[in-house]
């Protein structure tokens, strides 16, 4: 079937004024919008720039803003999307060309709230353990795939790029949560600044456009309840 | 924000902070508000209404020292609600740090001047000149 | 590039958020429009003790059909900032509740109907009795 797709092209390096591109691809109602990119590269204007990498929706890289919403081109039907599909790049971080934008603010603050466990306990034999019920509070947590989705549908992310964003809670969420990690009292000290997680609005944004179903703004509360009354106990009973 | 560059690097801990307040009290207030005012909305607007407002209603009104610190209690937390809600609103807007240091002081500034005038009001009640 | 608080604004016009983004603007604009209305209000009340001459003023001010109909908006951001408001405390209390959160809208949308619809009836009414009908 013919599929039209809207695409916002821009070149920041060059002196072109950012434009919007029109295809027709011929592709099923099955494939996926990567698909349609994909066609578009390779037979209609190799110029097209966007990342991809695994095409199924593990990796990441294609995020993007699709029909108005931010989501993975790789999971998203081209029969689940309405014609023209407009396809721009996510909004509140650098574009660099076409569908790329600079990912390096958004790793950045990924860093700042210590995405390692910290245990300095001698290291066991085997494993450290924990019960099913200690490993199930963080379990949501743990999808994350750092595709960035959640933090660039953020108003409060778009109006003050400082905000530490979504991602960087659920990331800072799964250690804090996590009963094998003692760095409990610095974590929350991060997460207790000013643009920590104080800034979210509850605007659900996050969680209507993580492509792994995390509930996201559910996680900012939880923090937001850990920093107002302490850490549940299921996670203090080591 | 920059990297954490050691692992013992980090803000010192600011437990009980100003976000934990205004999370808390944004909520709290919010309950009780909805209370309040919703029950003083449909007092002043459907079981009464402003074609019966005069100054002989509120000094009625007033005769009742319940209602008078009802009134006061409401102000009060509408006040600060009302007030922290538009400092987040501001925060959110704007980022300059000089402005927005202006701006909150002047929304703290505000909130203590219209309590002030609002609960002098409540306390000194209807004067009939 | 974000960092922009005006561009912001215009960005959450073009992002297809869904009831929490429009929910959330909508609480917004209605606690920040009540508490415009409540700075007027403080003064206008405060005016029985500091000015009560202008207390009659200000309530005549009321009686006429545009403050009527805003009153009327106003009731109906009071109620719709509240009701917002009481979901997200309800869900903070009560994270069991987090599985019925895609059925929050329709909660929220019907409680501000089921309070504003009367409310807006009624006061519309008397406010064609006394400005049309005398």
């Amino acid at each position: 079937m013919d599929v039209l797709l809207r695409i916002r092209r821009s070149n920041p390096a060059s002196n072109e004024a950012p434009r919007w591109d029109e295809f027709v691809a011929d592709l099923e109602p099955a494939d996926r919008v990567l698909d349609a990119l994909r066609y578009v590269k390779w037979y209609l204007d190799g110029t097209l720039t966007f990342r991809s990498s695994c095409a199924q929706g593990i990796c990441g890289s294609d995020g993007m803003r699709i029909n108005g919403r931010n989501r993975l081109a790789c999971k998203t039907l081209l029969r689940d999307v309405r014609q023209p599909i407009t396809i721009e790049p996510m909004y509140g971080l650098q574009v660099i060309k076409d569908l790329v934008v600079d990912m390096k603010p958004f790793f950045g603050q990924y860093r700042s709230i210590l995405p390692y466990l910290v245990n300095s306990d001698p290291a066991p034999e085997k494993e450290r353990l924990q019960s099913q019920a200690q490993r199930e509070i963080f379990d949501d947590s743990t999808k994350c795939i750092l595709c960035a989705c959640c933090t660039t549908s953020c108003p409060s992310y778009w109006a003050n790029g400082a905000y530490v964003g979504p991602m960087a809670i659920v990331q800072a969420h799964r250690f804090l949560f996590d009963s094998r990690d003692q760095a409990t009292e610095r974590r929350l000290a991060i997460m207790s600044q000013p643009d920590g997680v104080w800034r979210c609005r509850t605007i659900f944004n996050c969680t209507e456009a993580c492509p792994r179903g995390i509930e996201i703004t559910r996680r900012i509360d939880e923090v937001r309840r850990a920093l107002s009354f302490g850490m549940p106990r299921v996670v203090k009973d080591r | 924000m920059a990297a954490v560059t050691s692992p013992q690097a980090g803000p010192a801990l600011r437990r009980g902070n100003w976000g934990t307040l205004s999370y808390l009290f944004m909520r709290g207030s919010g309950v009780l508000l909805a209370f309040l005012v919703i029950i003083h909305f449909v007092i002043q607007h459907v079981i009464n209404d402003v074609y019966t407002l005069d100054l002989n209603f509120v000094a009625q009104r007033w005769s009742n020292p319940g209602w008078r610190v009802y009134d006061a209690f409401m102000l009060t937390l509408a006040l600060a609600h009302g007030l922290n809600g538009s400092r987040i609103v501001a925060n959110d807007y704007i980022l300059h740090p000089a402005w927005n240091r202006a701006v909150n002081l002047a929304i703290l500034a505000a909130g203590l001047l219209w309590i002030v005038v609002g609960g002098t009001a409540i306390i000194g009640g209807v004067r009939f000149m | 590039m974000a960092g922009s608080g005006l561009a912001s604004i215009v960005e959450v016009t073009r992002y297809r958020g869904r009831f929490g983004q429009l929910d959330w603007v909508l609480r917004r604009l209605a606690g920040l429009g009540v508490l415009l209305f409540l700075l007027v209000h403080v003064v206008d009340t405060a005016t029985v003790y500091f000015a009560p001459p202008a207390y009659a003023w200000f309530i005549n001010l009321y009686r006429s059909p545009i403050f009527g109909l805003g009153e009327i908006a106003l009731g109906g951001g009071v109620i719709y900032h509240a009701m917002s408001g009481l979901c997200i405390v309800i869900l903070d209390l009560f994270p069991a509740l987090w599985r019925y959160r895609p059925q929050a809208r329709l909660v929220v949308w019907a409680l501000f109907l089921a309070g504003f619809v009367p409310l807006a009836a009624w006061m519309f009414v008397r406010l064609v009795e006394h400005n049309l009908l005398r």
